[in-house]
């Protein structure tokens, strides 16, 4: 408004700068590898930057990054051929590249078990778990009802649960030659 | 010996968000402040009349 063209486009590159760190962490927590991940923010940044002028300023430039960079990953995903469902060559090598990514063991097996959802309940749990949105909010940027939202993110719940159960009795896989003899000791 | 007990959809949101964090926490690539600046300096340059 008083501000003029020129304030208006650096206020619109400041916003956007502002919402990509969490739009790499979306981009991240969707695809679990840091190059693709990053690879789809550029796109969306470009996306973005080529339709500033249907961006409404004052309106939530966050929700519309997300929504762009949804769009991006799915419309990729189908050019390449890939079932949206079809979770596993496209996630597989993450753990394998990243090692050392997350802190702890814990976060890794977390990290693993996202990734084994369906992609519209992970995305769905992201959104309101860890971007902050609102069940609102996540619906309009993945194009479906409330209560399709509301269902993801409450089944994606059930199944990492579910998930995490089963991981956790692994963990005693490793430690096979350990364990017995430690429960021997506790025994006797 | 685990904390069984947390109600575990608590336990999820806390995974999920220090998941999310540990990426958002990152600095901000040079790649994507190089684009950026790119982005507007091209358009800069071709906006002096933006009377249209």
């Amino acid at each position: 408004m008083s501000g003029g063209m020129t304030s208006e486009e650096s206020s619109f590159k400041r916003e956007m700068l502002a919402a990509l760190p969490s739009l790499r962490a979306f981009a991240m927590s969707l695809i679990g590898r840091h190059d693709r991940a990053d690879d789809l923010v550029q796109d969306t940044i470009m996306k973005a930057w080529a339709k500033q002028d249907h961006f409404e300023m004052g309106t939530n430039m966050k929700a519309w990054l997300f929504t762009i960079l949804r769009n991006e990953l799915y419309s990729q995903m189908r050019k390449r051929g890939r079932e949206v469902q079809d979770s596993d060559g496209y996630f597989t090598e993450s753990l394998a590249q990243h090692p050392a990514q997350y802190g702890s063991l814990d976060l890794q097996d977390f990290k693993r078990a996202l990734e084994m959802l369906p992609p519209d309940q992970r995305e769905a749990i992201i959104l309101v778990g860890a971007s902050g949105f609102s069940y609102e909010e996540a619906a309009e940027i993945c194009g479906c009802a409330l209560g399709t939202i509301k269902s993801r993110v409450n089944r994606a719940r059930q199944r990492l649960q579910e998930i995490l159960q089963i991981t956790g009795e692994n963990e005693y896989g490793p430690d096979a030659t350990s364990a017995p003899m430690t429960s021997r000791a506790f025994v006797s | 010996m685990s904390v069984r007990t947390d109600n575990p959809n608590a336990q999820i949101a806390t995974k999920l968000r220090a998941l999310y964090l540990s990426v958002q926490e990152e600095a901000i690539p040079d790649r994507f402040l190089d684009l950026l600046e790119k982005l507007d300096a091209v358009e800069r340059q071709s906006m002096p009349d933006v009377a249209e």
